[in-house]
């Protein structure tokens, strides 16, 4: 794939970047990556697949710490200093739960940043492709195809078709071209 | 006419989910009251409270969801907008039961039945002032809630092609004197903005002090300034969970895929999972404060329903907890669960029912002395007779939902933000 073109379409509506990435897989030509300024769940299942997000482990692993981390610190605590408030029992699960919870929370919340941070390779530096353009952080979408010389055409042909407001040729970065 | 206006007049809901379904079930509560009055009443006015705070609730909560998205400026929520107003249909049943209740008091209050009351506490439950409470909640929160669907709906009688479509009586008086379309939407539209923030205040008033003297005055000596908002969060989990189902059951029977996608129905599944929280949380802040405390006239409520196992209010109120929170919190935890339908109309009515046994264990342990022991026999005759009137109320609610959703668009037309979301495509 090493001459294989690079093409960048624009779009400014998320129903047509659907469409337009349906066609470009019915075709078996290679949608690299797509950009979008919004979430948009339809596009993220078209081009990644149903794989659910690995950042879900990272929240899991945070609220599992959370609840043993806040029910041992109130049981360890309770056990040091034998606090007895109101002729209660000195390890009273009702009390506790409520630190169990709020630690479940509290550390399911924060590891589920990190996690996002990590899986998402945040912060970059600079542009995460050469293919990357500002406007799709704005009111645009892009596509980027990789396909043969041989099929170039037919691919750009799909993207505007679909209805591309604009469709460039790119040159990816040496990492993303490994990707393809 | 726009694909919009084509599948909107589509849907008409009028058989969706069996044509003898609400008749059936409406039978069903009649029998269960007739089960509950026969011989001893008390099994019969449980029944009858339980399913009159169902249909109190249920009746409010479409116009309060309706009013939040109002507030917020959710987009999401739109296409369940008039889902969840239809529930209106329920006022009706809820004011012919408080009307009921407040008529045959003498017969189930206990403090209407010579248990003496003293002091501030005569006064704020003697019979007059009482009865005058319980209709000016209702009758101020559901005035107001009314004044806010009828901008809604009037907003999208301001449509040519509704106008034209829906002719009956209703969407006569809902487009009655609309000279300037434009403005009149316009004149609605802040009409609503200024409404929906008092409904939302007014509900939370109004339901916690029907939760005050429809339930807590059944025990007078026992009270927790907490069980207003325990109260009136119920409705909201409780009209939530109806609303997934109905939503549900509408989509697999008219074409209403483009608006009721998964996504959103795992949205409304989230809101729902937020609101099983809540609901879980004032009761713990409710019971944790008990447990602290450890006054006689607090703690006496709390070991008779849940700690005393001679009694079966105990295991019932745990089957009430599973219902309310353990199930519906674990399974919506799972994005499988929220996005498939049949897994979430499980869900919800695990969760209802949840609701409903904790209302039941709210009245009927008060009104129904089972002395110091009993088995699961003692409480079978109220808790059925409660059940199927709940059936029968949720039935004829059904009924006369998908009447009212066939004489007004079952999507918010006139919601310029719907308009925004669907009229000109699906950016």
């Amino acid at each position: 794939m090493s001459s294989a073109r690079h093409l960048l379409g624009f779009f400014d509506r998320a129903s047509q970047v659907v469409a337009a990435v349906r066609a470009l897989q019915d075709k078996k030509i290679v949608v690299t990556d797509v950009y979008s300024p919004v979430p948009n769940e339809e596009i993220v299942e078209l081009v990644a697949g149903k794989r659910p997000s690995r950042v879900r482990y990272g929240t899991a692993l945070g609220a599992i710490s959370g609840i043993c981390g806040g029910l041992g610190l109130a049981l360890w605590t309770a056990g040091v200093w034998h606090l007895v408030v109101d002729g209660k029992p000195v390890f009273g699960l009702i009390p506790f739960v409520v630190v169990g919870f709020e630690l479940t929370i509290l550390l399911g919340a924060i590891l589920n940043l990190i996690a996002l941070l990590i899986f998402a390779r945040l912060p970059h530096r600079g542009f995460p492709t050469n293919a990357y353009r500002p406007q799709f952080s704005d009111d645009r979408f892009g596509i980027w195809v990789t396909a043969e010389p041989s099929r170039a055409a037919e691919a750009k042909e799909t993207l505007v078709s679909a209805g591309a407001l604009e469709v460039q040729d790119v040159e990816p970065q040496t990492r993303q071209e490994a990707r393809v | 006419m726009s694909q919009l206006t084509d599948e909107v007049l589509a849907a008409s809901p009028r058989d969706a989910g069996g044509k003898l379904l609400p008749a059936g079930l409406a039978l069903v509560g009649l029998a269960g009251l007739g089960i509950g009055f026969a011989g001893d009443r008390r099994a019969g006015w449980v029944a009858l409270l339980v399913g009159t705070v169902l249909a109190l609730g249920a009746g409010m909560f479409g116009i309060l969801l309706s009013a939040i998205f109002e507030i917020t400026g959710a987009r999401w929520g739109r296409v369940y907008r008039r889902l969840a107003e239809a529930s209106v249909v329920l006022m009706p049943t809820g004011i012919i039961g408080v009307l009921v209740l407040l008529a045959g008091a003498g017969d189930y209050l206990p403090w209407l039945n010579g248990q003496e009351l003293h002091g501030h506490k005569a006064l704020w439950l003697s019979r007059g002032f009482w009865s005058l409470r319980i209709l000016l909640s209702v009758g101020i929160c559901y005035s107001v809630g009314l004044a806010f669907l009828y901008s809604s709906l009037r907003r999208d009688f301001c449509t040519t092609w509704v106008k034209e479509r829906y002719a009956g009586r209703l969407s006569r008086l809902l487009g009655h004197g609309i000279k300037d379309a434009e403005a009149e939407a316009q004149r609605c539209s802040r009409r609503m903005a200024v409404i929906a923030p008092l409904v939302a205040m007014l509900y939370a008033v109004t339901f916690s002090m029907l939760g005050f003297d429809l339930i807590m005055s059944l025990e007078p000596e026992w009270y927790s300034t907490l069980y207003g908002a325990w109260y009136f969060v119920g409705p909201m989990v409780n009209g939530l969970g109806l609303l997934a189902i109905a939503s549900v059951v509408l989509r697999r029977h008219l074409p209403l895929s483009t608006y009721l996608t998964t996504k959103r129905q795992s949205d409304l599944a989230t809101l729902l999972f937020a609101f099983v929280l809540l609901n879980t949380d004032f009761f713990w802040s409710q019971y944790l404060t008990i447990w602290y405390s450890h006054l006689p006239e607090e703690t006496g409520y709390i070991i008779k329903r849940s700690i005393d196992f001679r009694l079966p209010w105990a295991g019932l109120s745990y089957l009430s907890l599973f219902g309310f929170f353990a199930i519906p919190f674990v399974a919506l935890l799972f994005r499988r669960v929220k996005r498939s339908g049949p897994l979430l109309i499980s869900v919800a009515v695990i969760n209802v029912t949840g609701i409903v046994l904790a209302r039941f264990l709210e009245v009927a342990p008060a009104l129904i002395d089972l002395g110091t022991h009993a088995t699961v026999h003692a409480i079978a005759r109220p808790l059925l007779a409660t059940l199927m009137a709940v059936l029968g109320v949720l039935g004829a609610g059904w009924g006369l939902y998908r009447s009212l959703l066939t004489a007004v668009p079952i999507m918010p037309v006139g919601d310029p933000i719907f308009v925004e979301m669907f009229g000109d495509d699906h950016k």
